[in-house]
């Protein structure tokens, strides 16, 4: 080693260790969310919806390629070099909007909109049937937006990111009121009989009325924990799951009638089917759980890795998607795992999947799950296992 | 492999947040204090052998001129070789180890600028990987961390609008510390005989202590705010370890890490260690001081 290289190889490892620390901070995913997947009515069919970060397409539900625009009598949009036009936009350079939340769909004087929440404090009208922005400033907010919005007949809820849930008018889009939840909301609110239920990331569970926001409970029940994800409100009660590895049944006045302890982070909506409610955890757990006193009718570890989206819920199977990158289908009786279905490369699968029910476009019902494999940011599996039916990959 | 090292760092750090009253600066500040004085002897070895090596460059340099020219006989080659591992061997250095210590303390850097990173999450994407990094029952109750501290979000970056303009001294405080732990950290300019090749060196050095401020206080723009707190504690403590200050009082808490446990060294005009009783060493100012005296010695 000479004396050049020795006194030199200290700068060196500075600037290794400096490119290594920025490294570590590029893994800290800052900035990015997995996809979100709903679905849309568009030029008489339903379609799907897939947001990543800045990006949004429209996609076709048979073989999972973006929707190919068309007029209002039904021809081909093109391009200025004559190539057919698809349903794609990215939000960035428009307006810097990112998308982690579920848009809802709007008509303002006979127009088709779909109305997406935007990481940059705004939301975004986008045409539908054109797939342009309305206005790249939007409709501003005083917070970043991560949660779905919901939408009644009047009002657009919503939740914002660092705290509190706005009322809007749905046709002008002005603020009625504002609903007190500190801290944050990172999970849609459920709306049910007129009343508005709400999980803060403050692990507390509010409950407002839906048309005038005044809290209906005079206090909020502790979760014990934070809610990743929105209740799931039945007739008689209110289910939810937090990061204190508890789910809990919840009084429609607010007492928390039972719980049961899972094993890790509770980070998805339960399911009620058939007297059952089935919910994962990120521990890759599967469970069934009596709703009456939430005792376990079973319970599976079912994937390697955590089961962030919510299950599905077939006559015979319960299906969960995990972060191990594998679908996984369950005997609904038993908890036995019937079938493993891996993505190729094993990608991340982290947001809620979307049943496609049989229609005059699919000939079977579909599962859609979102990877955060921009090669495989989407793709469909049919929900019976056994139909041999291979499905689709959309690509980005 | 990672999450060996990254795991207990996230649960010790969110086990703090637990015992200091929910205040997410505070715990970086004692984490990274922590963490660092656990990691001294590393860095008292590490400095230490950087020291000796550069107190070895008069030596080194009056070797090569003895061979130049010749250094391409496999023979002579060889002597030289031969002499510069005695030399070494006389100065308690190994060329090879020297870097050792900080290859080990990376890892553990890396850790800890993880660590912080994943307890800050700032939406569910990041906090996703949380949930198994927690090894205490309990503490994911304490999940979201409080991200709010003298009216700045620590999860988002320190520009505008994410967080107030006055967030904004938090990258120039990183450049600063930066500028001047950086100072301090090199290595003192050593006098040649052939001044081409230690001019370039320098040059080198003096470029990195530039362009490391300016580097990181324009990463810090796009980091979190949670970070740059980090980085700032983290320069302030190695500010404070490469003061002689410091040097003393950690020497004093860790009985001065490797081989100048009881002995000090220099080296003297020809280029000879000179071993020195710790006691006296210790009254001439310690170990920062020796390099003072030995490059003044040279000067003259």
């Amino acid at each position: 080693m000479n004396t050049f290289t020795r006194k030199a190889s200290r700068p060196l490892v500075m600037l290794i260790l400096l490119f290594a620390l920025v490294a570590a901070g590029c893994t800290t995913r800052v900035g990015t969310s997995w996809p979100v997947l709903s679905t849309v009515k568009l030029y008489g069919e339903d379609r799907i919806v897939v947001g990543y970060n800045t990006i949004v397409a429209v996609l076709d539900p048979s073989n999972g390629t973006v929707t190919q625009l068309e007029d209002a009598e039904g021809r081909r949009r093109t391009d200025e070099k004559g190539d057919p036009r698809r349903w794609s936009i990215d939000g960035g350079p428009i307006s810097k909007a990112e998308f982690f939340g579920r848009p809802i769909g709007l008509t303002i004087d006979d127009v088709n909109f779909l109305l997406f929440p935007s990481a940059n404090n705004r939301l975004l009208k986008v045409d539908l049937e054109k797939a342009t922005v309305d206005s790249p400033e939007g409709i501003p907010l005083t917070s970043p937006v991560i949660a779905d919005l919901v939408a009644s007949d009047d009002i657009i809820y919503v939740a914002q990111k660092f705290g509190n849930v706005v009322a809007l008018d749905r046709d002008t889009f002005s603020e009625l009121w504002t609903a007190t939840v500190p801290d944050g909301v990172w999970a849609a609110p459920v709306i049910s009989d007129n009343v508005m239920y709400v999980a803060g990331i403050n692990h507390f569970l509010y409950a407002f009325d839906a048309t005038t926001g005044d809290s209906l409970w005079k206090n909020p029940v502790d979760l014990g924990g934070l809610p990743g994800a929105s209740p799931l409100v039945t007739e008689d009660a209110i289910y939810i799951g937090s990061f204190s590895h508890k789910m809990m049944k919840i009084s429609k006045d607010g007492q928390v009638l039972a719980e049961f302890e899972g094993n890790s982070w509770f980070w998805s909506t339960p399911v009620l089917s058939k007297g059952t409610l089935y919910t994962t955890d990120l521990g890759g757990y599967v469970y069934a759980l009596n709703p009456a006193d939430m005792t376990p009718i079973w319970s599976t570890k079912a994937a390697s890795r955590g089961i962030r989206p919510a299950p599905i819920v077939s006559d015979d199977y319960v299906v969960a998607a995990s972060r191990d990158g594998s679908i996984y289908w369950l005997k609904r009786e038993t908890g036995e795992v019937y079938k493993t279905y891996p993505i190729e490369g094993h990608p991340e699968i982290l947001s809620d999947m979307l049943l496609l029910e049989k229609s005059d476009t699919i000939s079977e019902p579909l599962i859609v799950v979102g990877t955060t494999d921009t090669a495989r940011l989407a793709v469909a599996f049919p929900l019976d296992p056994d139909s041999g039916y291979q499905g689709w990959i959309y690509s980005r | 492999m990672w999450d060996l090292i990254l795991n207990p760092f996230v649960t010790l750090l969110t086990w703090m947040y637990s015992i200091f009253n929910h205040d997410i600066v505070l715990s970086i500040v004692v984490f990274t204090i922590l963490v660092r004085l656990i990691t001294y002897p590393l860095f008292a070895k590490q400095q230490q052998s950087s020291k000796r090596m550069q107190e070895l460059q008069p030596r080194l340099k009056k070797l090569q001129e003895k061979y130049k020219g010749r250094e391409k006989e496999p023979e002579v080659r060889e002597k030289m070789v031969q002499e510069q591992m005695a030399l070494y061997r006389e100065a308690g250095v190994s060329p090879f180890t020297g870097c050792l210590p900080l290859i080990i303390q990376l890892p553990i850097m890396i850790a800890l600028y993880s660590a912080i990173a994943f307890a800050l999450a700032s939406n569910p994407y990041q906090l996703v990987d949380l949930a198994d990094r927690l090894l205490i029952p309990g503490l994911d109750r304490l999940i979201p961390l409080q991200h709010v501290w003298l009216g700045m979000n620590l999860t988002v970056a320190p520009t505008p609008p994410l967080n107030p303009v006055y967030a904004l001294v938090l990258p120039v405080l990183v450049m600063i510390t930066t500028y001047f732990q950086s100072k301090l950290a090199m290595p003192a300019a050593q006098p040649t005989v052939e001044g081409a090749e230690v001019s370039q060196t320098e040059a080198i050095n003096r470029s990195m202590t530039t362009v490391m401020p300016i580097m990181l206080g324009v990463f810090s723009l796009s980091f979190s705010v949670g970070l740059s707190i980090y980085f700032i504690t983290g320069n302030l403590i190695s500010i404070l370890q490469y003061s002689p200050w410091g040097k003393k009082a950690l020497e004093r808490l860790f009985g001065g890490g490797g081989k100048a446990k009881n002995a000090e060294e220099e080296i003297d005009e020809s280029g000879a260690v000179i071993r020195k009783p710790a006691i006296a060493a210790a009254s001439a100012g310690g170990s920062g001081e020796v390099s003072k005296k030995t490059k003044k010695k040279a000067r003259r």
